[in-house]
């Protein structure tokens, strides 16, 4: 079973794609702030398959937790950043920052589910 | 027999030769060489003979030098008119006792022609001898004489010279004696200047190698030294160190005798800075040799740092007026944005409003709008000439119905005032001219509301006539309070009323006279006025116009004709400012138009691909992307025709034409007139070569509140999830709700902010429209400034409403499941 981390602060949106994706078979590990994650993510690192976050979130955002995920030696799963439109990161800006990938709120949960599956391929 | 030895006259013209006793000369001892040589006799003489004795001034053959008078054979002579000639002085009686002749090997052949001096007096003779007896022919006789002559002359220029040289040495001495007297006058004067300059001014002297030799007490005073500290102590001293350096070409020069001067940095005792001005005067001897040089010296540290002092108030000075300008421009810019909504609201809701009371007020407030408008217009026109921003433009427009409609607009106020209010026209007037209508119009309004404002009763007439075929004369004419003689002239000056107490009673900023005459001097016309104190004023102006073609078929008058009715007409509104965009939506209201509002350019190309419209107003600047850039992109990459209006805050032409230019259809500036607009919407949404109404669509205006297509997606219909997730959404939009109410009483926009937008995933997850959290979160964003929350509180009120009613329709959904 492939190991997902959660990281996203609004309950419903968390709540329902960790729902989501553990009706699809994988193994969810939610968070609501990014400072919990990191600690969480540096211990485990190689158990992990794949970090989904959410980019503002409370003492430690998107940002930090992408850094903090590129930053381990030897830990070599993907980032998927999750947007709002219009106010936050550019594509570009997310890309440079070292995220494999991103996707926009609001976001059908299949096409989610095609990209998380490309990615951890 | 005449006495000539004794004659004192003859004696005293001798003496006035001074030829007795003289040294040799060669020219005399050539003459006696000549007489010897034409009469081939060993000795010729040249002689002068005075009572005394005869004096050889010259002679060869002879040793003697004179001879008493007595012994003289010449003595004969001298009573002769021509010459003596005795051929054999044995023979001659008057010789018997002659030594000369007596002797052994004595004179044997004597012949002696006498000198005659201009004043006719025999005083010597040239003559000859020899030991034998001989006689001379008629040649060497004459010859003899002209020799004689010629010693004569000789003898006489002597004279001459010499009496001419004593005249000038005479003429010399006198001069010289003149020039000495006047040397010491200069001399003395010279000492009295240097005194006077030495007593008021610092005067220092060096040696020409720049060693201290004088320096007087003012010297002394500026520099903070004693002279005994400085004499004998070379100039560098003085100087500051990085000033040396420079400093040896200069004392080369002064060496070389050059004048110098100049202003100099100098070193005080005490360490100090000081400045002079200061002259070097290198001082020179009669071989042209520097002996010193004198320096005389002003302390000018005071007038420097004044100068230095007003070089900078002046830079100052001009960086604020340029900042002030910028500043006005600014300012004047960003109130036009506020007056905006505030005059289209207020049209709205005088249109709507039958209170007469509350009708007043709000006419009132229009006024006062209108008011404060063309004062900010003014100021904004004023900044955009200034700086240089003003092009006048030149297109076809009906003159005659553009003056009449200008005069008409201020006819109300004239009647207010009930004063005569009349215009004319002349008949030669062309009905179409080529010219900037905009500015005429504007200072037309601008002439005649003055004239409006300051006639009390009486008249404003407005006359226009043609002065030439290419020049048209308007003039203003009232019966007004009139301008005080003294001040016609500052009349057209900025911030220029008559008088200070004008702008309290009648308003303005004082600039609308300046801008008329800016505006007809932009476009080479010339303006003036003719003022009586208390009998009224005349403005006029000319200017040159291009005639045009009758154009009476063009697109305006068209416009105006067509009928202000359609239904259905989609419209995009792309519009980052929510006042702007809530007086559009009131606009709009009682309109068959539909209106889409989209915050910045990227919404609106998201509208534009979803939905189908036939016109887009766009505003210019908005946040994202704007309004250049997404036509750019409607009309290059999605290849979209349909009609686009700009909505400007800068009505200036170069922003028009960039408009016109990135494909826009047509610009109007803000603030507009609804009519205006409406009727720009009507012409354009009527051109059906331009509007694309084929993938038009029905529109729905309703959002959706509840959907729950996602959650059943992401749950995969699993209802207890669904259900779980609606409660926990209740739960906590109600608590999102008190947090913002909270954060409304401590003014707390960030923190709103925040919770706006984590509700936007959550209405995301639900499937309610979340168009309004999106505003809410970008005005905060935009604004960046506490005092947003009041202009954001009606959308904050509709967010809270929406909440309540999606949490009934889950309340109401939930009830229906369980």
């Amino acid at each position: 079973m492939k190991k997902i981390v959660l990281i996203e602060d609004e309950e419903i949106l968390r709540k329902s794609l960790a729902h989501f994706l553990t009706s699809k078979s994988y193994l969810v590990l939610e968070f609501d702030n990014g400072l919990d994650a990191i600690s969480y993510i540096e211990k485990e690192y190689p158990s992990i398959d794949l970090v989904i976050t959410d980019l503002f979130l409370p003492f430690k955002g998107g940002h930090q937790v992408v850094q903090a995920c590129k930053e381990i030696e030897g830990a070599q799963m993907p980032v998927m950043v999750l947007t709002a439109s219009g106010v936050e990161e550019t594509e570009l800006d997310l890309l440079n920052m070292g995220a494999d990938d991103f996707i926009t709120k609001p976001f059908s949960p299949s096409v989610l589910l095609k990209r998380i599956e490309k990615l951890m391929a | 027999m005449k006495q000539i030895r004794n004659d004192i006259s003859r004696l005293q013209d001798l003496l006035s030769y001074q030829i007795m006793h003289t040294r040799e000369e060669e020219c005399f001892n050539e003459l006696a060489q000549l007489v010897s040589f034409i009469c081939d006799v060993p000795a010729g003489l040249i002689t002068f003979i005075d009572d005394k004795v005869q004096w050889y001034k010259a002679k060869v053959g002879t040793e003697n030098t004179e001879v008493p008078y007595e012994q003289t054979i010449c003595q004969y002579a001298l009573i002769e008119d021509d010459l003596l000639e005795i051929p054999n002085t044995l023979e001659d009686a008057r010789l018997l006792d002659n030594p000369n002749v007596q002797q052994e090997n004595g004179v044997r052949f004597y012949i002696g022609v006498p000198l005659r001096s201009a004043s006719g007096h025999i005083i010597g003779t040239v003559c000859a001898f020899d030991m034998v007896p001989k006689t001379l022919t008629k040649e060497q006789k004459e010859s003899l004489k002209i020799v004689a002559r010629q010693t004569m002359h000789l003898l006489e220029l002597t004279k001459r010279n010499r009496e001419l040289e004593n005249e000038i040495s005479q003429i010399l001495e006198e001069k010289i004696e003149k020039a000495q007297v006047q040397i010491r006058q200069v001399e003395e004067a010279y000492k009295t200047l240097f005194r006077a300059i030495d007593k008021s001014n610092p005067v220092i002297e060096f040696s020409p190698e720049g060693k201290i030799l004088y320096v007087n007490r003012q010297y002394e005073e500026i520099l903070g030294y004693t002279s005994e500290e400085l004499i004998g102590m070379p100039h560098s001293i003085l100087l500051m160190e990085e000033d040396l350096a420079h400093n040896t070409g200069f004392w080369e020069a002064l060496q070389q005798g050059e004048f110098q001067s100049g202003i100099f940095r100098r070193l005080h005792k005490d360490g100090s800075v000081l400045w002079i001005y200061a002259t070097y005067s290198p001082v020179l001897n009669e071989n042209d040799e520097v002996i010193k040089v004198t320096k005389i010296a002003r302390n000018i540290t005071l007038e420097i740092a004044a100068n230095e002092n007003l070089q900078e108030s002046k830079r100052l000075a001009d960086e604020l007026s340029i900042q002030k300008d910028r500043f006005i421009a600014n300012m004047s810019h960003e109130i036009r944005t506020p007056i905006n909504a505030i005059l289209g609201f207020t049209e709205i809701l005088l249109e709507v409003e039958t209170e007469e009371k509350k009708l007043n007020y709000l006419k009132s407030v229009k006024n006062a709008g209108d008011n404060l408008l063309y004062l900010v217009n003014d100021i904004l026109d004023f900044s955009k000439i200034e700086s240089g921003h003003f092009q006048a433009e030149s297109k076809t427009f009906p003159l005659r119905n553009t003056i009449k409609n200008t005069f008409y607009l201020l006819e109300v106020s004239a009647k207010k005032k009930d004063i005569i209010y009349q215009y004319f026209i002349e008949e030669d007037v062309p009905d179409w001219i080529s010219g900037d209508r905009l500015r005429l119009s504007q200072i037309l309004l601008n002439l005649l509301n003055n004239a409006i404002k300051f006639t009390a009763e009486g008249e404003v007439s407005l006359r226009v006539s043609l002065l030439d075929n290419s020049t048209l004369k308007f003039d203003i004419h009232d019966t007004g309070i009139g301008i005080p003689e003294d001040q016609i002239a500052t009349i057209f000056d900025r911030f220029r009323q008559a008088e200070e107490s004008t702008s309290r009673k009648y308003g303005g900023t004082g600039l609308g006279l300046n801008i008329s005459k800016q505006l007809v001097e932009k476009q080479n016309g010339r303006i003036w006025v003719k003022s009586e104190l208390g009998k009224g004023s005349a403005f006029s102006f000319i200017l040159p116009f291009e005639k045009a073609e009758d154009n009476t078929e063009d697109t305006e008058e068209k416009k105006e004709s067509l009928p202000n009715l359609t239904l259905g007409i989609r419209v995009l509104l792309c519009e980052d400012n929510e006042l702007n965009q809530k007086l559009m939506r009131a606009l709009f209201t009682d309109t068959n138009y539909l209106l889409d509002i989209a915050e910045n350019g990227i919404k609106g190309l998201e509208l534009l691909r979803n939905n189908s419209y036939d016109l887009i107003l766009m505003d210019i600047q908005m946040p994202e992307m704007d309004g250049y850039e997404t036509t750019r992109i409607i009309r290059n990459e999605m290849k979209l025709n349909l009609p686009i209006i700009a909505i400007t805050a800068h009505s200036t032409e170069n922003e028009k034409e960039k408009c016109l230019k990135i494909g826009m259809n047509e610009c109007l500036s803000k603030p507009f007139q609804k009519k205006v607009l409406f009727d720009l919407i009507h012409y354009w949404s009527n051109q059906p070569t331009i509007a694309d109404h084929e993938n038009r669509e029905v529109l729905t205006s309703e959002v959706p509140v509840l959907q729950l297509d996602y959650l059943k997606e992401i749950s995969v219909n699993d209802d207890a999830f669904i259900a779980s997730m609606l409660e926990t959404f209740t739960v906590n939009s109600v608590q999102s709700k008190e947090n913002m109410q909270k954060a409304i009483e401590e003014n707390d926009a960030e923190s709103i902010r925040k919770t706006v937008h984590s509700l936007k995933s959550s209405f995301g997850v639900i499937g309610s429209d979340d168009t309004l959290l999106q505003a809410i979160e970008s005005q905060i964003i935009l604004q960046e400034d506490p005092s947003v929350l009041p202009l954001i509180m009606p959308l904050l009120e509709q967010l809270f409403q929406r909440i309540d009613q999606i949490n009934e329709e889950i309340s109401f959904y939930l009830s229906k499941k369980s």
